[in-house]
Order: C-alpha cells, then sequence, then structure tokens
C-alpha cells in the first residue's frame, strides 16, 4: 500500500514535471543567446549589417534570445570563418556576419581558409551596388570613350583585394584594358584622395558611400562608367534601382564594342556578380543546427522584412536594397555555389597570376 | 567652412564631449603640475581610455590635457625652482627669484594668462592656416609626402638632442622596430619570432609608456622623495601680474607667433623653445639689468611661446599625418585608434573634427587658466606631495593601460623592456622623441615609399617639389651637423632638472 502510494506520487511527480518543462521549452531561442561573429571592425558595413539584423532576431525570433554582437577580425575576415567552423557549437547560438567574398574565398579554396561555402546555410543577405569611377586625366569624358583605352597603357588603380573587386578585374579584363594595382591603400578615403590627385586613374566604389565619395569626383570631372547592378530571379543583369539612369557594366560593353559580352569571363562574371552583389552582406548559420534552430530564425527574419517600422531601418543602411532570403535567394547563389571544376580552376589561376593571392 | 566650426562648437558642447574634455584638462593639469612629469606622460596615460571611445571625445580628452600641462608647470618653476615639466625651465630663470622676493603669485598669475593668450593665439594660427590645407594637400602628392617624412624625421632626429648622430641612431632605431609584425604592403610577416604577439608588432602605448613614463619616474624618485628643500610662499600680486600681462601685450603676441612656428617646424621641441624665447626677450630688451634677478619679462616670453606651439604642432600632424615630436606621435597614434586617419584625408572629409581640435585647444586653455587660479592654494599643495606617495600610483595606471592595448602579456613585456632602453637612453643622452617618431613613421615611410615606386619609378625623385623637400631635408640636417659640431653642449641649466635635451614634450 505504502510502496504503491510512493510510486504513484512519483509517477504524479514526474508526469507534473514534464508538462511544466513542455511548456517552458516552448520557442527553441527561450532563454538562449545568440552570438553574431563579426569578422570586421567596429562601425564598417558589415558590422552594422550585422548589428542591425541582430537587434532584429532578438525582437522578431520567438523567444526573444539575447544577440551579442562580438567581433573576431584578423586574417582578412578569414580567421573569424574558420573559428566558426571548426569550434563554435553547431546548435544555432552562433551565427556568421558573411561577405560574399567571404563565400567566394571558400569556393575558391584561398590558402588558410578552412572553411567551405557547404559549411554554410544563407539565412538573409543584404545586397551592395558597385560603381566603377575614371579620373579626369585619362580623357574619358562619357561611356563609350572606354574603347580608346583597350590595349593602351594600363590604369593605376586601387584595388584593396582582388576577392572582393573580383567583377571590376574582370570587366576590365573583357574590356581587354590593362590595370596596374597600386599597393598600400587602407580604405575608401585614401583611394578617393589618391584620385583626386591623380595618382591613380580609375576605382571601384560601393554606393553606400557615394556621397561622401564618388560625387565630389564626380564634381571634379571624373566619369562614373557604371554600376554593376544586380542578378535578377531570371538571370538578367539589371541596374540598380538606386541609380536608375546609371547603366549596367554590360550595357557599356555592349555600346561601346558593339557586341555584348561573352565568353569565359562573362560566364564567370555573372557567377561571381551575385555574390558580391545580390548577396554582398549575408547572415549565415553554420551547417548542423537543429531543424527548429533555423525555422525559428527564418520565423524572426520573416517577420522583422514584414515589420515596416525595422525595414525602413535596413532600407536607410541599405541604400534602398531589399533583403533577400529562402528560396529567391537560393536562386540566385545558386550558379555561384555550383561552379564546375574547370571553372574554379580557371578563376584561381586567373587571380593567382595577376595578385599576391594563394589558393590551397 | 565657417559651418564646420560652429556645428564642431556644437558637438563638442555636448555634455559628454565636454566632460572629456573636462577630465583631459584636469589630467593635464594634474601631470603639469608633478616635476618632471609633462605632456608626453600624460599622453602615454590616457592613450588606453581611447580604444573604443568616440573620437570627438577622445580627441577633446587628449587635446585638452596637451594644451594645459604647459599652464600647471609653472608652479613648481616659480615657488620652487623646480620646472614642473621640461617646457618651463626658462621660466625659472626670473619666477623663482621673484617668488623669493614674495611676488610669487604675480609670476604665477602673468604666467598663467600669457599661457592661456598663448594658446589661444596658437588655436589662431591653426585656424588661419586651414583654408589653405586642402588645396595644399591636393597639391602634395605622395612623392612629396614621403620626402615631407623624410625632412621630418631628419630634423627630429638631427634637432632633438645634443648630438645629431645619437639622433639619427635613435631615429633609426625606431624606424626598424616599427617593421616587426605584418608588412603594410604584402602582408608578410616579419620578426615575429614565433611569438603570436608580435604579428600586429609592438604596441605603440606600451613602447611610449616605456621609453617615457618609466625612466621619468625613476629619475625623479631616485632625486629623493622631498622635491624641494626649499620652497617659497605664494605671495602677493595676482592682480599685479595681470597687470603685467595687459601691459606687455605685443610681447605676449610676439613671442606666441614664435611658439606657434616653432612648433610646426618638426623637431623643435619643448626643449628648447622656453629657451629660445627667453633668448630673445632677453637680447631685445633696452634694460636687461633684471633679467635672471626676477623680471616679468622673463616668465612672460617663453610661457606665451610654450602654449602657443600646440597649435603650430597640430598644422602638420592634422594636415598630412606627419607629427613633428613625440606628443603629436602620440596624439596621432590615439587618433588613428579611435578610427580618424589624421592626413591629407582628414582634412578634405572631416574638417569638423578639425575644428573639434581647435576649440578644444581654446576652451581647454581658458578652463586651465581659471583652474590655475581659483585652486592655486589647494593645488600647490599636490606640488609637495611625496613622489614615493604618486608613484605607485602612476605605475599601476601605466601597466594597466599597457596591457589595455592589446590584453596579451607581451604588452608588459614591452613596457618593461622599453622601460629598461629608455632609462638607459636618458642616462647616457641619446635622445628619445626620434625614436618614438620613427617607429611611427616606419610603417607610413613604407606605405609610401611601395606606392611611389609602383606608380612613378624612380622619376619621383625629378618632381619640382620632392627636389624642393629633399633640399631643404638635407640642408637642414647638414647644417645642424655642421654647426652643432662647432659649438659646445649648452651648459647646465642648475633647476635641479637633468638635462631635457632630447625628452620631446
Amino acid at each position: 500500500m505504502n510502496t504503491k502510494l510512493v510510486s504513484l506520487l512519483l509517477i504524479a511527480a514526474t508526469l507534473a514535471g514534464c508538462s511544466k518543462k513542455e511548456a517552458s521549452d516552448g520557442p527553441y531561442y527561450a532563454g538562449k543567446r545568440i552570438e553574431i561573429i563579426i569578422p570586421t571592425s567596429v562601425g564598417g558595413g558589415t558590422d552594422r549589417f550585422a548589428r542591425l539584423l541582430g537587434d532584429g532576431l532578438h525582437k522578431f525570433v520567438p523567444g526573444n534570445p539575447v544577440v551579442v554582437p562580438r567581433q573576431m577580425t584578423g586574417g582578412g575576415g578569414i580567421l573569424a570563418g574558420n573559428w566558426v567552423v571548426e569550434q563554435a557549437p553547431k546548435d544555432g547560438t552562433v551565427l556568421l556576419a558573411g561577405t560574399g567574398q567571404g563565400t567566394l574565398r571558400q569556393i575558391l579554396g584561398q590558402k588558410s581558409v578552412r572553411a567551405r561555402a557547404a559549411d554554410f546555410e544563407e539565412l538573409v543577405a543584404i545586397p551592395v551596388a558597385r560603381t566603377v569611377t575614371i579620373g579626369p586625366g585619362k580623357g574619358v569624358t562619357n561611356r563609350t570613350d572606354v574603347r580608346k583605352l583597350r590595349n593602351g597603357q594600363p590604369l593605376h588603380t586601387a584595388l584593396l583585394d582582388p576577392i572582393a573587386g573580383i567583377t571590376f578585374v574582370l570587366q576590365f579584363e573583357m574590356l581587354g584594358i590593362p590595370l596596374k594595382v597600386i599597393p598600400g591603400y587602407h580604405g575608401g578615403r585614401d583611394r578617393d584622395l589618391a584620385m583626386f590627385r591623380g595618382e591613380i586613374d580609375i576605382i571601384q566604389q560601393v554606393t553606400t558611400t557615394f556621397a561622401a565619395s564618388t560625387k565630389p569626383l564626380l564634381d571634379r570631372g571624373a566619369v562614373l562608367l557604371w554600376n554593376d547592378g544586380f542578378v535578377a530571379p531570371n538571370g538578367d543583369i539589371v541596374r540598380d534601382e538606386g541609380m536608375p539612369d546609371v547603366p549596367t557594366f554590360n550595357e557599356v560593353y555592349t555600346e561601346a564594342y558593339g557586341e555584348p559580352p561573352s565568353g569565359q569571363l562573362w560566364e564567370l562574371y555573372r557567377a561571381t556578380l551575385p555574390l558580391v552583389g545580390n548577396a554582398a552582406k549575408v547572415l549565415l548559420l553554420p551547417v548542423g543546427a537543429p531543424r527548429e534552430a533555423k525555422e525559428a530564425l527564418m520565423e524572426g527574419i520573416k517577420a522583422m522584412i514584414a515589420d515596416p517600422e525595422f525595414m525602413a531601418r535596413i532600407l536607410r543602411e541599405s541604400e534602398g536594397h531589399a533583403p533577400i532570403y529562402g528560396e529567391e535567394l537560393e536562386a540566385i547563389l545558386a550558379e555561384a555555389r555550383n561552379l564546375s571544376p574547370d571553372k574554379i580552376e580557371f578563376l584561381r589561376n586567373f587571380i593567382g597570376e595577376r595578385f599576391e593571392v594563394e589558393f590551397e | 567652412m565657417l559651418d564646420a566650426a560652429i556645428s564642431a562648437l556644437g558637438i563638442l558642447l555636448s555634455p559628454q564631449h565636454f566632460g572629456y574634455l573636462l577630465a583631459g584638462t584636469a589630467v593635464g593639469l594634474i601631470i603639469g603640475i608633478l616635476p618632471g612629469l609633462g605632456g608626453m606622460v600624460g599622453l602615454a596615460l590616457l592613450m588606453p581610455l581611447t580604444y573604443g571611445l568616440d573620437p570627438v571625445s577622445g580627441i577633446a580628452m587628449l587635446i585638452g590635457l596637451t594644451s594645459v600641462t604647459t599652464v600647471a608647470d609653472t608652479y613648481t618653476s616659480v615657488l620652487m625652482g623646480v620646472p614642473g615639466s621640461a617646457a618651463s625651465q626658462a621660466t625659472v630663470m626670473d619666477g623663482y627669484p621673484m617668488a623669493q622676493r614674495g611676488e610669487g603669485a604675480r609670476a604665477l598669475s602673468a604666467s598663467f594668462l600669457a599661457s592661456m593668450f598663448g594658446g589661444l593665439i596658437g588655436a589662431l594660427v591653426l585656424t588661419v592656416t586651414l583654408p589653405f590645407a586642402v588645396p595644399m594637400v591636393l597639391a602634395l602628392g605622395t612623392p612629396e609626402l614621403l620626402m615631407l617624412t623624410f625632412l621630418a624625421l631628419g630634423m627630429v632626429a638631427v634637432l632633438s638632442g645634443q648630438n645629431p648622430y645619437l639622433g639619427m641612431l635613435s631615429a633609426v632605431s625606431g624606424l626598424a622596430i616599427g617593421t616587426i609584425g605584418s608588412a603594410p604592403s604584402s602582408g608578410t610577416f616579419r620578426f615575429t619570432f614565433g611569438t603570436d604577439y608580435l604579428l600586429d608588432g609592438v604596441t605603440l602605448t606600451s613602447l611610449a609608456m616605456g621609453l617615457f613614463a618609466i625612466p621619468e619616474m625613476i629619475a625623479v624618485l631616485s632625486r629623493g622623495g622631498a622635491i624641494a628643500e626649499e620652497r617659497a610662499e605664494i605671495g602677493r600680486g595676482w592682480l599685479q601680474g595681470i597687470r603685467d600681462v595687459l601691459s606687455h601685450k605685443l610681447l605676449v603676441f610676439r613671442h606666441a607667433l614664435i611658439g606657434a612656428l616653432i612648433g610646426f617646424l618638426p623637431g623643435l621641441g619643448n626643449s628648447i623653445i622656453d629657451w629660445v624665447n627667453y633668448g630673445i626677450v632677453v637680447k631685445t630688451a633696452k634694460d636687461k639689468s633684471q633679467f635672471g634677478r626676477g623680471d616679468i619679462r622673463g616668465v612672460i616670453a617663453p610661457e606665451s611661446a610654450t602654449n602657443a606651439k600646440e597649435g603650430g604642432a597640430l598644422i602638420p600632424t592634422l594636415m598630412f599625418g606627419i607629427p613633428g615630436s613625440g606628443s603629436m606621435a602620440l596624439l596621432l597614434a590615439a587618433m588613428v585608434i579611435m578610427g580618424v586617419e589624421p592626413g591629407p584625408t582628414l582634412i578634405v572629409s572631416h574638417m569638423d573634427l578639425v575644428f573639434v581640435v581647435v576649440w578644444s585647444i581654446a576652451i581647454a586653455n581658458i578652463i586651465g587658466t581659471a583652474v590655475a587660479f581659483s585652486l592655486s592654494g589647494p593645488i600647490t599643495k599636490l606640488a609637495f606631495m611625496p613622489f614615493s606617495k604618486v608613484m605607485p600610483i602612476l605605475l599601476l595606471l601605466i601597466s594597466l593601460g599597457s596591457f589595455q592595448s592589446s590584453q596579451h602579456m607581451g604588452d608588459l613585456a614591452v613596457l618593461l623592456l622599453f622601460g629598461v632602453v629608455g632609462w638607459v637612453m636618458r642616462r647616457t643622452g641619446i635622445p628619445r622623441a626620434p625614436l618614438l617618431i620613427g617607429f611611427v613613421l616606419s610603417g607610413l615611410i613604407e606605405q609610401y615609399l611601395w606606392q611611389v615606386m609602383s606608380r612613378y619609378g624612380f622619376e619621383w625623385l625629378q618632381r619640382p617639389g620632392v627636389i624642393v623637400i629633399g633640399t631643404l631635408a638635407v640642408a637642414a640636417v647638414g647644417l645642424s651637423i655642421y654647426s652643432k659640431s662647432r659649438t659646445k653642449p649648452r651648459p647646465e641649466t642648475g633647476t635641479g632638472q637633468e638635462s631635457v635635451g632630447g625628452v620631446g614634450r
């Protein structure tokens, strides 16, 4: 009798405990903490984007997890990617604020990059448009003048990173205009000033710094040649809706040379543009997290995009470029993520021969 | 430009920024009062605090500090005959005799007011040069900047000590130490000896505090706990001192301009500025009989000049990113830490920050002077505090500040190592400022050299600007080596302070 009572009580207690646990367990992220690893220094574009999305995740992911942005700079972002893949817990509590060029490094297998593109799932991406501007010293007054530069003297340029500037490098290869990279520029302002002084002739810039960087150059006689634009879901390259009057590279090429660009370089251009353009800033979830984690995160992302107030904040930060996620993002990145081995090999050789970048 | 000036004032006067300005000013006053410790030590102490600070707060704090150390260093010079920092040695000549005959207050008030006007005129000089800054910055390309860095380095090396060869040795060592870590252009690692710590190179904060703060502390301590055996009372004459300055307006103005000019020229640091101005005022005075016995002009002239020099020294620092002295090198480094790159791009795109600097100098000078006047009683007590009681706190702050920079034990090792190196250099008369400036300029010179060679090849040497600056550099260095080899070193000042030639500021 006594033992029966005790065991009944025990069973009741266990059941009560279970049901209680189930109730508090509700959302996957309740009481959890998400760390967003930021591979760049405080205040840059990637950092601001990561902090903004972090705030959104805290507000909109069910369970309102605490979100902590954490800087892990070094090695041009390589160290952060390696750490997330090799050491971070794979339960959805560590995310990486990635970049398109970071993904491209992984696809190409740059030396000391141990993370692979397949180690991550893209959650949400924010596009970045890039423009190319030529200084007044080269006799280019309108866009089609670029054909005068074909096979001429090399144009001096400041290229901080040939992987991030992959579209720029490919564009000039297709145009047949030689480039000479002047080393040692730290950042945007450094390069702008070198343009002012005529020490470099041509630069690629992001449109988020248009007012501060590009506009003053144009006021001094520089010419905005093109805006890379973006790849549309149907595969076409379309103009940046933020600069509807500025043609894309392929439009300028077609106008100047009388035929659209084609061939191996053009295919690589089309494959890499979505990475450094459409998905230039991308929030990554390391593969291996439970299903519930990804679902909760996606729910939060959809909710923050649906929230007019929060969406306005994102658009302010991104110069009006709407974030992309889900199937649309997958479709746009499909070509880059499935680059054939011979194309990868071609691109590795192409970059390796021209710049000081080593591959595994 | 006016917009930038007004908006900068608005930004600076917001409670947070103003608070940092006040904090910097307060630390500057204290550091100035403590004998032997100058703006250099103060900057090294506060620099670690700038990590993560917004640029306006940080700049306000550091400029506030450098602007007032030369106001406050007068206390001990006048009352005890011990210079509060290297910049007020000449003030002792007439200030101390005045205190001994009971006119300490007159000497102090004249010196505070002269300092304040000097500082304001220095800020004005900086402002007046700003409209020419943008065209100048655009006209000088990388080749000219490279040559300018050589000029600055050469002049600092040659002028800051008694022996030009030792100065050059020091500067070249600085350049060499600066090459440790990753190369600016290719990213290869150099001289890391297999340690992680050296991948990013030697930390500037630890290096600077080791070189300057630690040897200074050892020196003050080794003089014995009681700094002054004899001390004079403050005495009378507060109002008389103010009247003195007002009746010598032209003198203040003239020496402030000279001070700003000396500040502008790289290499002519604190260790000479007060003596140059003292020499000029004595030479140009009609009645020379009272100099050295308590002539108020002997206080006014050097004090106007030493404070005006900050405005002048900031011109090359802000416009070209080339520091002309040790303290400017530290200021430059701190600005980089806060994400502001001093140099041509700052002028072109961040005029508001430049005006934050200008306003900070002006406001700090006014506040510093007001505090110096109103709190002279309690402040004087600070000057008589045994240094053995101050030293442990300073040492703790220095170690913390050093460790803060990269939070690696290597920081403390660097601090200790360069503390020993700095002490040896101080004892042997090898100037330390050239080493620091060489260290700061090392990366810049390498970057410019890479850019110039890959852009122009050897043609860069044929550019007219490069030839002019290069000729200046060779002439300045050659001339000073020639003249130094013919004249004997300046005799000891007899102030109880060790020769500070080469200490920088």
